[in-house]
């Protein structure tokens, strides 16, 4: 899983470290879908997903059905709102072409699947879509589904034994991320693209498209504490339904998100929303980007804080990262 | 000859290098008499290793790096279309960096930044167009490139590279008012289409 790798530097470009790839999650474009909240799901549970477990590409068969049912998912999506009268203008016209090349790709991989022996992955009877309501939403809304599409191609570019399925999956995936940028342009997105790609894993694309797959696979928000993290940045970055407050615990309805315990604490002791701003995602369980070890986390708008239980009671405990809210919202938005 | 990359890992690309282990690595693989940026690499197609194919990469990206250099300073950009283009050209960088980085963790020989034959350009269409054709012949040759690669941590940085060239691509032609997003799959250049395309400009 990748790291999230923030630029050394305003203005020299995103650095080297982008190549990371070990364990780390991005910040799901899911967190970023509205979609409240997010219980643990395998690739089993979800329809359309062939997979016996989650996170598990073995085979080039594997591959392609993974990428066959994402096509199916971009070209559903892209059917939708091409017909909702939403769009208009030289923008409508981008999703039209943008949706016949995902039916394009939806062709040429269930051709791979077929040609690997397999049966293919078919188009979702319904899927459950998010409720775009004007052209901007659209924009913001495919800007991140390409996004996903890339990196998942990317992440599983590695995997892929043959070298005919490669090529094609690496011209698809440059579509994906062309879509994409296109996409961030239209919103005149500052900063169009990172200096390298950055690959995501089954894990975090699942983590994206999952609530688009089956509606029954977002709960009610739930919360996460030190105590008890998100399992990945992806889920943390999750909004959630709003929760009452205490003494240990508070919901800010304005991102809709909570911190809780001792974060809370440090966050209240040290200028609290004048310093740090709102939280943005909830505490979660993954690798920094300081050193790549695993520590309890939580963004906040201009700060990450970090869990160091080996300095419990001291004023080392939570510590900060260098990040803020920008280069969080740069790494969500694939590096804009 | 193979490179043996057991212990590569993507954490040590990332610095710009690759994490190499054990002996029986390759050290520099004789390019041809040359180790300039010189369009030695279609001497050798198909790559023999992947060294060969970073060099090969290593000498676009520097045609590039420099291609953008000149043109940002030649002036003839101005507000979105020379932010989009220097930025750009500090991601080429960044590529040349990264790649030139690894061919020395390798073991290997880069080469050297070549001598180019740059055209003057007038008008912003004229420098876009130009930006337009060699990115889009370097998705192409990343494309072309990619199943000579042997090791996996090497392809995963090569295609994230080739991502980017492919976004650069589409955001010239939404500069220049083109449909952006012109085919559903980019198209792949060998390295002699590529050689044909890129020679005019090297000296």
């Amino acid at each position: 899983m990748s790291n999230i790798i923030l630029p050394e530097g305003e203005g020299k470009g995103l650095s080297r470290r982008q190549f990371l790839g070990a364990s780390g999650a991005l910040a799901g474009a899911a967190a970023l879908f509205g979609v409240a909240g997010m219980g643990r799901m395998t690739g089993g549970q979800v329809a359309g997903i062939r997979l016996a477990q989650a996170a598990e590409l073995k085979t080039d068969l594997d591959i392609a059905q993974f990428a066959l049912t994402l096509e199916h998912l971009e070209d559903a999506l892209y059917r939708q709102v091409n017909a909702s009268g939403i769009l208009s203008g030289k923008v409508a016209e981008y999703f039209k072409t943008f949706g016949d090349h995902e039916h394009t790709h939806v062709l040429a991989v269930t051709d791979v699947v077929k040609k690997l022996g397999g049966t293919p992955v078919q188009e979702q009877a319904k899927y459950n879509f998010p409720k775009l309501t004007t052209q901007d939403d659209a924009v913001k809304f495919f800007a991140q589904v390409e996004e996903v599409g890339a990196g998942a191609y990317l992440g599983a570019a590695p995997l892929i034994q043959s070298k005919d399925i490669l090529a094609a999956a690496a011209a698809i995936h440059n579509v994906e991320a062309q879509h994409a940028s296109i996409f961030a342009a239209v919103l005149n997105s500052p900063v169009p693209s990172p200096a390298f790609g950055k690959p995501l894993t089954v894990d975090q694309v699942l983590a994206a498209v999952t609530p688009l797959l089956d509606a029954n696979a977002a709960p009610a928000g739930k919360y996460y504490t030190v105590q008890n993290p998100a399992p990945s940045i992806a889920v943390a970055g999750m909004a959630v339904d709003s929760v009452a407050s205490t003494n240990e615990l508070a919901y800010f309805a304005e991102t809709k998100h909570a911190v809780a315990g001792v974060f809370l604490n440090f966050w209240k002791q040290n200028g609290g929303l004048v310093t740090y701003g709102y939280p943005i995602t909830e505490a979660y369980n993954g690798p920094s980007p300081t050193d790549g070890k695993n520590y309890v986390q939580q963004y906040f708008q201009r700060a990450r804080f970090e869990y160091h239980p080996e300095h419990a009671g001291t004023r080392f405990e939570v510590q900060l990262g260098l990040l803020g809210a920008e280069q969080l919202l740069r790494d969500m938005m694939g590096g804009r | 000859m193979d490179i043996q990359n057991d212990g590569v890992n993507r954490r040590d690309f990332a610095k710009g290098a690759l994490a190499l282990g054990g002996a029986g690595l390759l050290s520099a693989v004789a390019l041809g008499a040359s180790h300039s940026g010189g369009l030695v690499f279609a001497q050798n197609a198909p790559f023999k290793n992947d060294i060969e194919v970073l060099n090969y990469a290593l000498t676009l990206e520097y045609f590039e790096a420099t291609l953008y250099k000149t043109l940002t300073d030649a002036g003839k950009l101005q507000g979105k279309d020379l932010q989009y283009i220097q930025l750009f050209g500090q991601q080429e960088q960044a590529h040349v960096d990264a790649v030139k980085a690894t061919i020395e963790k390798l073991g290997g020989t880069p080469v050297t930044k070549g001598n180019y034959n740059f055209p003057t350009l007038n008008t912003r269409e004229e420098v876009l167009n130009l930006l337009n054709v060699v990115e889009q012949t370097g998705v192409g040759a990343y494309l072309g490139a990619a199943g000579y690669i042997q090791n996996k941590d090497i392809l995963a940085a090569a295609a994230s590279i080739m991502q980017v060239e492919a976004r650069h691509t589409a955001l010239i032609r939404f500069l220049l008012g083109l449909p952006p997003v012109p085919d559903a799959f980019t198209p792949a250049f060998t390295p002699a289409e590529v050689l044909a395309k890129v020679k005019p400009f090297f000296k």
